[in-house]
């Protein structure tokens, strides 16, 4: 999946996505299969997605995932639910920005955590292309590519801000 | 942990992953504030760290880039800090889009 055009456009009604038909359907493909993951939770990959936040109680740290993990997950569902509908060409309205934006980085942080991209040991060159690893780290680029043309789209209409979070 | 505005409460089964030695909770003061830690991950877009500092926070561009550097070359940095309650919801929003964020008293 070559990376030629850009794939969001802002425009007067929001920020549109812009993927040809393969795309879609490759991307399609990928959050089903993502969706599964988050619903079934017993992939250690997705350990990533529920780390301790008390570093130093580890019991508070189980509470806060007792609160928070339900919440959290249908939120990451909802988000690849909008990500789906925005596939074909509907205007994103800064929700829908915030949905694109969480999912796509969380196909990443999936991928290249199952790929151990980061660890000293990893080597793209190495990959095992028996296990799908070659693909999956070309998915794992394509995806980055994305989320970069996003994430510089949606950044020209935040708000200036300043040192102390003030807009 | 304090009540959260989180939308529904639920009992899902947390991760057990190793973290420091516990605390005596009876130790902590109250009155400390608590700071939002994020955590380097090697995953993570460097423009898109700068982009949720700046959405959640209001941070600008600046200080926001400031604070990913931080995080990328020392592994962790202080994004936010004050009561339990209002840390834990930065946390909370931190890791809706992805950051591995902790807490951590003062």
């Amino acid at each position: 999946m070559a990376m030629a055009r850009r794939k969001f456009r802002s425009g007067p009604d929001g920020i549109t996505a812009n993927f040809n038909s393969e795309e879609r359907s490759s991307l399609a493909t990928v959050l089903q299969h993502f969706r599964d993951l988050l619903v079934e939770g017993n992939d250690a990959s997705m350990l990533r997605f529920q780390p301790p936040v008390h570093i130093q109680n580890e019991h508070a740290s189980e509470e806060f995932w007792e609160m928070a993990a339900v919440p959290l997950l249908r939120h990451r569902l909802e988000a690849i639910d909008v990500v789906e509908a925005g596939l074909e060409g509907v205007a994103l309205d800064d929700e829908a920005v915030s949905a694109w934006l969480q999912t796509l980085n969380s196909l990443r942080l999936y991928l290249g955590n199952t790929l151990e991209v980061g660890t000293a040991s990893f080597d793209p060159a190495a990959l095992d292309d028996e296990r799908h690893d070659v693909a999956r780290y070309m998915l794992y680029e394509w995806l980055g590519g994305i989320l970069d043309q996003l994430v510089e789209t949606a950044a020209e209409t935040l708000p200036s801000g300043d040192s102390d979070g003030r807009p | 942990m304090t009540k959260l505005d989180f939308a529904v409460l639920g009992s899902a089964s947390p991760v057990t992953a190793p973290v420091k030695d516990p605390v005596d909770e009876t130790s902590r003061r109250p009155d400390l504030p608590w700071k939002v830690i994020v955590l380097d991950d090697p995953v993570n877009l460097m423009s898109y760290v700068v982009y949720v500092f700046r959405k959640l926070f209001g941070y600008s561009a600046a200080k926001a880039h400031r604070l990913m550097m931080q995080v990328h070359t020392e592994g962790k940095a202080v994004v936010a800090s004050g009561p339990r309650e209002k840390a834990e919801f930065d946390v909370y929003r931190l890791h809706e889009h992805g950051l591995w964020a902790v807490l951590e008293q003062d």
